[in-house]
């Protein structure tokens, strides 16, 4: 297992062990001991996993304080195009945007420490995500901001959004709770 | 999430809620208060997943003590027949096997209390599986016993194996070392 930095403080791209044969592939995307050596003590309390059609978009989501949730998260089939923004106002990377490719084949993995707004959108007929949550869902702490108010080129037109996706707020009228 | 008991004591099957809508499914195979308050363990510090081609047998797998596992199995993509054996020496259901299919449709999941052996054959064309333990893997502590020792009726044709899966000793020949 490696860790690599990204754009964003304590934010990493995790490359998980393949072991391939003539059965298929083996792969690990999570092992408390390692993590904790380096660094990240993170625990699953929640894991939920989703299916979502080409050109779906899912986002931008975090859980507000004290219920924030640092989110481990893999795709086991299908590509994606994933997507965070960090929303610690004490961060040196406050309101910096990391995008990265995760797909079945590249087994990387995204830690996304709490303070940070995750979202994707599906470039491949049809996409699972896996997550791994240190925190439960509290209805009440669940937020989100509009995924076309941030800085970046989805590279996608029409994409499928769910109302309450579509309703969520522009992060030009976001008061940051981190 | 629904709890459904089966034949073996301890090992149940849980039906998480499927939610579906215009951009595909979501499924919550896991919240730690809902599994406390069903008895079940929470301590997960470890999480693998293997994609396997259809027939594929892997399996019947465990750790010895101390550093036994809980497993919580589930087939996030695709169908497989999944097996477990009781080797408690206590247990009322000492040897017996249990087999059941995941669905990724249902998104249902096996709980596996610690002193089973498992295993899987896949159904579909590809099937992905995932499973949770509660300790980490234990290279000393991985024991097995041969998937065709059990009386199981496995239902694919040509199954395939690894060569370590394949030297596995019968579960006749097995002194198991869980009480």
């Amino acid at each position: 297992m490696k860790f690599h930095n990204t754009t964003i403080e304590d934010c990493y791209l995790i490359d998980s062990k393949v072991f391939r044969d003539k059965r298929g592939r083996f792969i690990k995307p999570f092992n408390y001991i390692e993590f904790k050596r380096n660094g990240i003590d993170f625990t699953t309390k929640e894991e939920y996993f989703t299916i979502s059609k080409i050109n779906v978009l899912r986002g931008m989501h975090f859980q507000n304080p004290p219920k924030a949730v640092a989110k481990l998260i893999a795709c086991l089939e299908g590509e994606v195009m994933d997507v965070v923004i960090d929303l610690r106002k004490k961060s040196k990377t406050y309101l910096k945007v990391f995008t990265t490719r995760l797909s079945e084949d590249g087994y990387k993995m995204l830690f996304v420490p709490e303070g940070l707004a995750h979202g994707f959108v599906t470039r491949s007929d049809k996409a699972m995500m896996l997550y791994m949550c240190s925190e439960v869902y509290s209805p009440e702490d669940d937020n989100g901001i509009r995924w076309d108010s941030i800085e970046i080129d989805w590279n996608v037109t029409n994409p499928i959004v769910s109302q309450r996706d579509k309703n969520l707020m522009p992060l030009n009228q976001f008061k940051t709770p981190f | 999430m629904e709890i459904c008991k089966t034949p073996l004591s301890g090992c149940v099957e849980l039906l998480p809620n499927v939610l579906k809508d215009a951009r595909g499914r979501f499924v919550k195979i896991y919240h730690q208060e809902v599994f406390t308050s069903l008895g079940l363990d929470t301590n997960f510090t470890e999480e693998y997943y293997s994609v396997s081609a259809m027939n594929t047998i892997r399996g019947l797998h465990f750790q010895v003590p101390p550093h036994d596992h809980v497993k919580c199995v589930t087939c996030v993509y695709g169908k497989i027949f999944d097996v477990v054996v009781d080797l408690r020496k206590s247990s009322p259901t000492y040897k017996q096997a249990f087999s059941i299919t995941l669905d990724a449709d249902k998104g249902n999941i096996l709980y596996i209390p610690k002193g089973f052996a498992h295993g899987f054959q896949v159904l579909s064309e590809t099937a992905v599986f995932l499973n949770k333990t509660t300790t980490v893997y234990h290279p000393e502590s991985e024991s097995g016993i041969s998937w065709n020792s059990c009386g199981i009726n496995w239902p694919g044709l040509k199954p395939m194996l690894s060569e370590k899966d394949k030297q596995l000793i019968n579960l006749d020949n097995f002194n198991t070392p869980f009480e």
